[in-house]
């Protein structure tokens, strides 16, 4: 298990130097520079002071180096957009409302996704798991783009039960959680009926259920269990996803987090910002695909004996 | 072995267990018989306090870092330059205790701050608050990016260039202003500047706490209590992104003229979400666009921000030679329906352009320079565009017009625009034009590089008086990004730019209007203005034509 660990840690510092060393030459690519409205203000001579400033002037490569050297102290530099911000206090700043706004969505789309798969399996081709799928392709088919500005007015503002947006107290998180959730839901759903439907019909649940054990016994312990394999190694990405902000959500609904950031640095040129953003994300999804894999190692027993004989 | 069958049971008992309380929790959730927080709407009308919807996170508390009017509009609540603008854009003495003297050569500024001014911690705010500040913001290690407009003092260009720390320390010795005595400032400038007054009540020229700028470093002006004021209100809150929350400030000079007691600006970017909580009263004042306008058209609380921005066609003519022809510009400006583009595309209470100069710019001479220029940019006429254009062709000796392209921001508004202006070439000339619509940065890098054709551009004064909107199509202008030149043109902003007689100076700056009307190397579109609702109980708020957003400190509630 330690050698499994220590190969993956070297290829997850593999990974994110070519990530960040793809993005950093991609996005010196991009049309522009970060100066966005100021440069339409500046003579020529001083946009050069800037660039001096900043040290564009510099050849890329000496640009690339001293980037990397001040990252691997964990220094990504001052904010374009942000002057008076470091790129790590701007994600720490940000990323806590993305955070519990994504582990809330995550909660309700495990949920309710998972009951509403194995509810669906248990009633194949009956009404319930009609009901439950067209549930699931409603959820897929309504983007929050429609879904959020839909909540907010008509429960926000007609019915006036929850605050229509802002992020102040717990009830300002109901809707923007439910409105990020909506497609998850659908796809867990899908994925756990499917997974269900495929276990039910191995041969050891035939067993269990010849042994006599009950219903509940049959599908808890030996369908689910199984089932959930394909929605567990799903949840990874997909937990990446939520918590690192969502763009259409949290501009609906005001929610400060990270999600424009992404959307936005790239729109202004803003270099630290950018990178900063891509180092940070990737690190999660990198670690958290890492985690995946031990996480299938404890649920299954299989793999861990796999990986044994390697 | 049984270790993980324990485990694995757990985990799926815990799930089980969070799909029984996550149901539980949502019955007992149920909020339907919750009233909605914080409702303001039976707060009795002498609360005064406002709640107010926000586009964007001010980037920067610190003035000399500022470079979006989130961050002016905010710097101009809690802090004070010498003077402040009143609502007819006039200035007013701030801390400053009444208005400059001004030597005869226009270049020496002489100013007296209050008796007893304080920052609002209590500490005294000398005259050598500015100095550090106006250092500051021109030191190049601050990497300020509007330092351009504080480079109009003696020695600013020179302090802004200096490379090393001996030269830097060199530099600010000799620039433009001093601090003669705790309360009285000397400013020197390059060359007159005939706005300079009213430049002095911009945020970039605040004072800034010098031993507060010292202490933080870097974090000077990050969150709210990095930054220390002396103006009308205190920043008390800021939630990054999120919203920022001002109180009456009691050591500011004139506090016995500020009523609010509270301000909380929401940061709110969605359009139709900003619309909702005014709807709830969650919010006091938002701005509106789109199709919520219409919404509001008619009632009481519809209002417009005027603003000093226009938006105009740019022709390279280099690039696109054929645009090089007087007439053919002519003929593209005359052939745009201006009047049914502000009223059917933009929506948003901008008008028509009557000039390149927006209404409401000051002629330098206590007037208004749209009156005094009078409207002189060509009607709407597409039977004239069209001999226009057949002059042209034929000067050319073409038959006709080559296809080009039209670039311009992809934003929502800008796409609607470029739909609707290549449709009036297409049907009133049978000019076939290309739409190019493209991210912000990328036009401005294009518009730089003169790498377009045709172009719609926006600018936005940097101060109230119409050389601001001028003096950039001179020949030597880095800002005439049309490769259009014209002698004569040059020679009325060369002599306006010294010219001492205020009302000489307005007379040139339109004469040099008029040829930029003739000539058109730059059709005018509209002058922008923006719609916002307003509850009718506020008081005494003004939206300045450029700068802050609004201006809070004469505001009260009804």
């Amino acid at each position: 298990m330690l050698k499994f660990i220590i190969r993956r840690l070297i290829y997850m510092i593999i990974t994110l130097w070519t990530i960040t060393t793809a993005t950093f030459f991609l996005m010196k690519n991009l049309p522009g520079d970060p100066f966005g409205e100021a440069k339409q203000k500046l003579t020529k001579a001083q946009l050069q002071i800037l660039y001096e400033q900043y040290g564009l002037d510099k050849p890329l490569w000496q640009q690339y180096l001293k980037f990397m050297g001040d990252a691997l102290k964990g220094d990504f530099g001052v904010s374009f957009q942000f002057p008076t911000h470091k790129v790590t206090e701007k994600i720490a700043q940000a990323f806590p409302a993305s955070l519990e706004l994504g582990l809330w969505a995550l909660i309700i789309a495990v949920v309710v996704g998972i009951v509403l798969g194995t509810v669906a399996a248990l009633n194949h081709n009956k009404g319930l798991d009609y009901s439950a799928m067209f549930t699931a392709i409603v959820g897929v088919s309504v983007p929050s783009m429609v879904l959020g500005p839909l909540l907010s007015y008509y429960v926000g503002v007609k019915l006036g039960w929850l605050p229509p947006l802002l992020w102040d107290t717990p009830k300002h998180r109901i809707l923007p959680a439910i409105t990020l959730s909506f497609g998850t839901i659908a796809i867990l759903a899908r994925l756990m009926r499917a997974s269900m439907l495929d276990i039910l019909n191995q041969d050891f649940i035939k067993t269990a259920k010849a042994k006599g054990l009950s219903r509940f016994v049959t599908v808890f312990r030996h369908a689910v269990r199984n089932a959930i394999l394909p929605v567990i190694t799903a949840l990874g990405p997909i937990a990446v996803n939520l918590v690192t902000g969502t763009l259409i959500v949290e501009n609906v609904f005001s929610v400060p987090g990270l999600g424009k950031h992404f959307v936005q640095s790239i729109y202004s040129n803003d270099y630290t910002m950018i990178v900063g953003l891509t180092i940070f994300y990737s690190s999660i999804l990198i670690f958290v695909l890492f985690l995946t894999d031990i996480l299938y190692g404890i649920i299954d027993p299989r793999i861990r004996l796999a990986k044994g004989r390697k | 072995m049984k270790v993980y069958k324990v485990l694995t049971t757990a985990v799926v008992v815990s799930m089980l267990g969070s799909v029984v309380a996550a149901c539980g929790k949502s019955d007992s959730a149920s909020p339907s018989t919750s009233p909605s927080s914080g409702s303001n709407s039976s707060a009795p009308a002498a609360k005064q306090e406002i709640k107010i919807n926000f586009t964007a996170e001010p980037p920067a508390l610190d003035n000399s870092k500022a470079t979006t009017n989130a961050s002016f509009t905010m710097l101009n609540a809690m802090n004070e330059g010498l003077y402040r603008l009143d609502k007819d854009g006039k200035p007013v003495a701030g801390l400053a205790k009444d208005m400059p003297k001004i030597s005869d050569d226009k270049l020496t500024y002489t100013i007296t701050l209050r008796d007893n001014l304080t920052w609002s911690d209590g500490s005294p705010l000398k005259a050598s608050d500015f100095v550090s500040s106006f250092q500051r913001t021109l030191d190049p290690g601050t990497k300020a990016q509007y330092a351009f407009m504080v480079a109009w003092l003696k020695g600013g260009e020179a302090l802004l260039g200096a490379k090393t720390p001996d030269e830097i320390k060199a530099k600010k010795a000799e620039l433009g202003v001093k601090a003669v005595d705790d309360k009285t400032i000397e400013i020197k400038l390059e060359k007159p500047v005939a706005f300079f007054t009213q430049l002095l009540a911009f945020p970039l020229f605040f004072p800034q706490k010098t031993d507060e700028v010292t202490k933080q470093g870097e974090s000077y002006g990050k969150d709210a209590d990095k930054v220390t004021g002396a103006g009308p209100y205190i920043l008390k809150e800021w939630a990054h992104e999120q919203r920022l929350v001002f109180e009456k400030n009691p050591k500011y000079w004139d506090a016995a003229n500020v009523k609010l007691e509270k301000i909380t600006m929401n940061i709110v970017k969605d359009r139709a979400g900003a619309v909702n909580l005014f709807e709830t009263k969650e919010a006091d004042l938002t701005e509106i666009n789109g199709d919520f306008v219409k919404q509001f058209e008619g009632k009481p609380e519809y209002t417009i921000k005027k603003e000093l921005t226009n938006s105009y066609l740019m022709f390279e003519q280099k690039k696109a030679p054929f645009l090089a022809n007087k007439n053919i510009r002519q003929a593209l400006t005359m052939a745009v329906d201006r009047k049914a583009h502000v009223a059917t595309v933009l929506k948003n209470g901008s008008v028509e352009s009557t000039g390149l100069v927006p209404v409401g710019t000051s002629d330098g001479n206590n007037g208004d320079f749209r009156k005094l220029s009078g409207d002189i940019q060509p009607k709407y006429d597409p039977a004239k565009a069209k001999e226009l254009l057949a002059k042209g062709l034929q000067e050319l000796g073409m038959t006709q017009l080559p296809s080009f392209k039209l670039t311009t921001d992809d934003t929502e508004g800008g796409k609607k625009s470029l739909e609707f202006i290549i449709a009036q070439w297409k049907q009133n000339l049978g000019v076939t034009a290309v739409a190019d619509a493209v991210p912000h940065e990328l036009r401005v890098d294009r518009q730089h590089k003169k790498d377009y054709e045709a172009l719609i551009a926006l600018w936005g004064a940097d101060y109230n008086d119409p050389m601001t909107f001028l003096d950039m199509w001179t020949t030597t202008s880095e800002f005439n990004e049309t490769d259009w030149s014209n002698a004569q043109y040059d020679e009325l902003i060369k002599k306006a730019e010294t010219e001492k007689d205020p009302a000489t100076r307005a007379k040139q700056l339109a004469d040099a209007e008029k040829i930029l009307m003739d000539e058109m190397p730059v059709g005018p579109l509209y002058f922008r203005s923006k719609v916002y609702a307003k509850r009718t109980n506020i008081d005494g708020l003004f939206f300045p034509s450029f700068g802050p957003e609004f201006e809070l400190k004469w505001v009260s509630i009804k």
